[in-house]
């Protein structure tokens, strides 16, 4: 696929571990680790909202296409 | 959510074993000891029009050996469709319904039947009419080849059972799909 999936960017960004991230946002370690590893096939809007107002970005700043 | 499913699945696991047993159980006495009324209750139906209770009373070790080949050929599907009927209610008692495993158990019941209805079925009834007339004089034995309506009925089980594995193969997509959305 070519989505880039930057969470592990945007987490030393923030200086924030993965672990905390997924308490935050409300789902589990292993669902946030499919995520990292660019494993998922979809992402729910309410779990990137989440991600996004934890980390206070854009969506943009975590997935990126490259072609 | 899976709690009640796991409690069906282990009852119809039990009596599939029943069944399996009591099969191999009634095949196996019916054919040893021919003669009894119990025998003729088993093995009418499946001799049809082949034999009366008198012919059968009669059977010698040939005719039952054969007769029990010919039976146990007719039941063999059967057998090992229950045998993976067991399996898969097995898994289904375990929580795993959408799997690959599941998906095939599916499909290959579904090709045992068709395989059954035409190819076991009546090789069997064939055997069974050779069983029957093998001490008959020269002149009288006779060969059967029968298709009716059980044939037909497994054949439509059959089709439908490669349906429902296809329509498994999409649920365990949609299933997979489920597990990598985040």
């Amino acid at each position: 696929m070519a989505i880039i999936i930057e969470l592990d960017v945007m987490l030393a960004r923030r200086k924030m571990k993965l672990q905390d991230l997924a308490q935050h946002v409300g789902i589990t370690i292993q669902n946030l680790s499919i995520l990292k590893t660019g494993k998922a096939k979809a992402v729910r809007l309410e779990t990137l909202n989440e991600i996004c107002r934890v980390l206070d970005c854009q969506p943009g700043d975590i997935l990126r296409y490259e072609a | 959510m899976y709690a009640k499913l796991a409690t069906i699945s282990k009852r119809v696991q039990l009596i599939l074993k029943i069944i399996f047993i009591l099969l191999l159980f009634f095949i196996s006495y019916s054919w040893l000891f021919p003669q009894s009324s119990f025998s003729h209750a088993v093995l009418g139906p499946s001799l049809g029009g082949y034999a009366t209770e008198s012919q059968i009373d009669q059977f010698q070790l040939n005719n039952q050996l054969i007769g029990f080949t010919g039976s146990f050929l007719g039941l063999l599907p059967l057998f090992i469709g229950l045998r993976w009927l067991i399996k898969l209610f097995t898994n289904y008692a375990r929580g795993e319904i959408f799997t690959v495993i599941n998906v095939k158990s599916y499909s290959r019941l579904g090709y045992l039947c068709l395989l059954s209805a035409l190819l076991f079925q009546p090789l069997s009834q064939m055997i069974l009419a050779i069983a029957v007339s093998i001490n008959y004089p020269k002149g009288h034995r006779f060969i059967a080849f029968s298709f009716d309506n059980t044939n037909l009925t497994a054949i439509i089980v059959g089709i439908c059972l490669i349906v429902i594995a296809y329509v498994m193969q999409i649920g365990h997509e949609l299933q997979e799909e489920q597990k990598l959305t985040v």
